[in-house]
């Protein structure tokens, strides 16, 4: 059966109760028993635009990581003649760190 | 905003590429700037990537505590611009977007979608004006949901299909 003009807005208005509209649907999304790819599939065939206000902690006018020391740039950009490749390559390791995903 | 505003604007700019002399100027230039208001979203735009440029390569401390002080400033900066009536749409650019007390609107996919609710729940809403098409809600309904047809208050929505959803069974 195809019923033409659903309100879908209105029955989400309706069953999402209090809870925000956005959360509430990604939950019925995360329940289903299916896979997540076809969670993803279901999903974005929505195509649903939505809305980040953002707070200011979020925003790029105020994220930062926090550091224990600044570096301050008070000296001018290295010209390409200053640069041996000689001397980098022979100069000790720079010390690699692994981040595993979260 | 005032024509020594534009002009000192400019000039932030250009000490972009100024590194190794005093910063000095750069202090006095970030004061003068931090008393101009821009009544336009391009040129608050220019002030906002030029102050994160000096903040991520500041050139004292001095630099770095002014440029920090006026950013905390932008929140009231946008209020204005949009208490002014002021075109905000330069500020939805996503090369530039994420200044603060401003949004971003995006068809986010699943994994980010998920992300964000988990992370900011209060800070999301469904941008309707963008749904020109309703029955789009059809088509996971179709898919992968089975009214069950229970009377819980939500009787619309049970009718609805997606917002019952449940379970496909495993093929």
């Amino acid at each position: 059966m195809v019923e033409a003009h659903v309100p879908y807005q209105d029955y989400l208005c309706s069953a999402k109760g209090r809870a925000n509209e956005v959360v509430w649907l990604v939950e019925r999304f995360k329940s289903l028993r299916i896979s997540e790819k076809e969670k993803a599939e279901a999903y974005d065939a929505l195509k649903i635009h939505v809305r980040w206000q953002f707070g200011v902690r979020a925003s790029r006018t105020t994220m930062r990581l926090g550091t224990r020391k600044v570096f301050f740039h008070d000296r001018p950009l290295i010209a390409r003649r200053e640069v041996s490749l000689v001397d980098e390559l022979n100069s000790p390791r720079i010390p690699l760190r692994r981040y595993l995903p979260r | 905003m005032k024509i020594n505003c534009t002009r000192l604007l400019d000039e932030l700019e250009h000490l972009k590429r100024g590194f190794g002399g005093s910063p000095r100027p750069l202090e006095q230039k970030l004061r003068a700037l931090s008393h101009c208001k821009f009544d336009h979203a391009a040129s608050l735009i220019r002030f906002h990537e030029a102050l994160l440029f000096f903040r991520a390569y500041p050139p004292s401390a001095e630099v770095l505590k002014e440029v920090e002080a006026i950013l905390k400033t932008f929140g009231q900066r946008v209020a204005q611009l949009r208490d002014a009536d002021a075109d905000l749409s330069p500020l939805d650019d996503p090369e530039v977007s994420g200044i603060t007390a401003t949004s971003v609107t995006s068809n986010f996919s699943y994994a980010i979608i998920c992300w964000l609710a988990a992370q900011y729940p209060a800070q999301l809403s469904i941008d309707w004006d963008w749904f020109e098409e309703e029955e789009r809600f059809a088509r996971p309904c179709r898919v992968f949901c089975h009214a069950r047809g229970r009377s819980d208050g939500r009787s619309a929505c049970a009718l609805s299909g997606l917002f019952v959803l449940r379970e496909r069974p495993r093929e």
